[in-house]
């Protein structure tokens, strides 16, 4: 029996690649880390989401061994690595810079880690060619780190960090000093290269989109705080708290009352001149997550409803955005349907609405 | 009518920038090419244009001692000069740059201060600290004065230089295998070894080329090169001078050149 259960122990350890407990850090009294618990699984692309200040660099360069934490426990593969400086904990990094070293060539970059590793030269340009194989430029092997454009640069960096096979590899912000075509060209070949090599990566960005394109799971962070952690499908259909509804998928909060008297489970929601019974425990003040696509323009049957005047509008190809400004609520943004007919000049009165499973109910 | 009149303007402006500045290098360079001229020159006096041609002056220079000393003398004090200024400034400035050293910014403008004073102001101060310490005259107290002198180029050249070698390079070296001492001097010094070359040339053409200090504290013993000009400029020409002159002008040239092109090559 407990042989058993010790075994299922080790089991569940090696299934985790990183785990995190408690950490804490503060900078003089600046609280930047208030306690973070982070299991991250072998093979899996997990993305730190958050604000600036939030905290989320602060967390990387602590994994990375750049800063100490005040206290807590960091685990690489159940190695202890808290007390381990960075070139000790085996690690990739990639920086939004890149960080290439500018005096070595393309392949000497790429090699250098091999080499503090010490590498026969044989093996060691065989593997510097097949990583700029994989990040597609075998034919830069020879330049030097300005002659490349920041793609490429950044596909070196890339290339550098994970020519080691490290166990987790750590990015910060890698693609932030792109434009936005590239940014795209970039995610779909980070995805490739992580489903190629199947490393586990810790990923830092500000931005959602990015975020849910690459992620098999997103830690949303928000004043040094964990504030949700799910795969990217869960938090943006079904955000855990109004933080990540708005940060994560954009969505509009309307306050709203909820009351019991729909019985056990069962919540009547009154918000403005809306009424209608949703599954919740919550009682009192709550707020309504509706994200901007859910919205529709007329009214429908049993649903929240919102009516005010146009302040804007933007037309963004299939879509248009709207921007109305809903008496007693506030502003509230509906993304509809380029083709649909209507009066959209600022100024106008215009009726939103949404259907009751488009709604979630959260706490303030 | 306006459009004209502006253009007219511009051509006077351009034109009159081209004589400043045309007239500010002849000025510069005429007196130089001058000397150059002479010290080809056999004639026992000085004199344009010279009536015979040779390099007896260059001979005199390498071969007598009234000139090899004080050449020997001056090169000694630049490169001991040039030495004691990196090893004070490269750890100062990296402890600056990099240490999150509180007051860094500070400390650097204070490093930069001599360069405010001027030169002979400065000099008569020193005289009074030296006399006190019994420095008037030593070898020592002259290295010492023409460091102080030399600090403040060798910290801008070195600061600026170590702004443009971006700190994650160390970090990532660091990652990747590499030991906190082998990052920094593998990646950070390695990118900063055209500056420190460039530093060390500055500080040591600028102590070849002191005339001010060593008049001041050298005394009666200690005779440098420029010091050896001027003393002979003063009692009596002596030809040779010419031939002192243009060596110093071509290998101060050459250095501050080679300087220029190294720092060129980092960025």
């Amino acid at each position: 029996m407990t042989s058993v259960a010790a075994a299922s122990a080790t089991l569940q350890d090696t299934a985790v690649a990183l785990h995190v407990r408690s950490i804490r850090k503060s900078f003089g009294n600046q609280e930047v880390l208030r306690g973070i618990d982070l299991d991250v699984q072998r093979g899996e692309f997990l993305t730190l989401l958050g604000p600036s200040g939030s905290g989320k660099t602060t967390l990387l360069r602590i994994i990375a061994g750049f800063e100490s934490p005040d206290s807590g426990e960091m685990k690489l593969q159940g190695r202890d690595i808290s007390r381990l400086s960075p070139a000790e904990r085996g690690l990739g990094m990639v920086f939004q810079q890149y960080a290439l070293f500018p005096h070595l060539t393309v392949a000497e970059n790429v090699g250098y880690g091999l080499r503090m590793r010490r590498w026969e030269s044989g093996p060691l340009r065989a593997r510097v060619e097949h990583m700029l194989e994989i990040v597609g430029l075998p034919h830069l092997a020879g330049r030097k780190p300005r002659q490349l454009s920041g793609g490429q640069q950044q596909r070196v960096a890339l290339a550098r960090a994970l020519a080691y096979e490290p166990e987790l590899l750590l990015m910060d912000e890698p693609l932030g000093a792109l434009d936005k075509n590239l940014r795209l060209q970039m995610e779909e070949e980070l995805r490739r290269v992580h489903r190629e090599l199947g490393t586990t990566v810790v990923y830092v960005t500000h931005d959602q989109e990015e975020a849910l394109a690459l992620s098999d799971r997103i830690a949303v962070m928000a004043d040094g705080r964990l504030v949700g952690l799910d795969t990217p499908t869960a938090l943006y259909q079904r955000p855990t708290t109004a933080f990540v509804a708005k940060f994560f998928a954009n969505a509009n909060l309307v306050p709203a009352t909820a009351t019991a008297t729909a019985g056990a489970g069962r919540a009547e929601i009154t918000a403005g001149e809306s009424r209608f019974t949703v599954d919740s425990e919550l009682r009192g003040d709550v707020v309504l997550a509706v994200r901007p696509r859910s919205l529709r323009t007329g009214e429908q049957p049993g649903g929240l409803v919102l009516g005010g005047t146009v302040v804007d509008s933007l037309l963004l190809g299939d879509d248009r955005q709207v921007r109305v400004d809903v008496a007693g609520i506030g502003a509230i943004v509906a993304r509809i349907d380029a083709a649909q007919p209507g009066e959209f000049e600022p100024g106008s009165p215009l009726t939103l609405s949404v259907a009751v499973r488009d709604v979630t109910v959260l706490a303030p | 009518m306006t459009t004209r009149v502006g253009r007219t303007l511009d051509g006077i402006f351009s034109w009159t920038g081209r004589l400043v500045v045309g007239l500010s290098v002849a000025f510069m360079a005429i007196p130089a090419l001058f000397i150059m001229v002479l010290s080809f020159s056999n004639d026992r006096h000085i004199g344009f244009p010279p009536e015979t041609w040779g390099l007896d002056r260059y001979v005199e220079v390498l071969t007598s001692r009234t000139w090899l000393d004080p050449i020997v003398l001056s090169l000694e004090i630049a490169a001991l000069t040039a030495l004691f200024a990196l090893i004070l400034v490269v750890p100062a400035v990296l402890g600056m740059k990099r240490g999150n050293l509180p007051g860094g910014t500070v400390l650097e403008s204070a490093a930069v201060a001599p360069m405010l004073f001027p030169i002979a102001a400065y000099a008569v101060g020193l005289y009074a600290v030296f006399a006190e310490a019994d420095l008037l005259g030593t070898f020592h107290g002259i290295v010492i004065a023409h460091v102080v002198h030399a600090v403040p180029m060798v910290v801008i050249v070195l600061s600026t230089a170590l702004d443009r070698v971006r700190p994650e390079l160390e970090l990532a070296a660091m990652t990747m295998g590499a030991s906190r001492a082998r990052a920094w001097i593998g990646i950070t010094l390695r990118l900063l070894t055209p500056a420190v070359f460039g530093a060390a040339t500055l500080a040591f053409v600028t102590s070849f080329d002191e005339a001010v200090f060593i008049t001041f504290l050298g005394g009666p013993g200690l005779v440098t090169l420029p010091k050896s000009i001027f003393d002979s400029v003063q009692y009596g020409v002596d030809p040779s001078i010419t031939a002192v002159a243009t060596i110093l002008m071509v290998v101060t040239a050459v250095l501050m050149l080679g300087a220029t092109r190294m720092r060129k090559d980092v960025r």
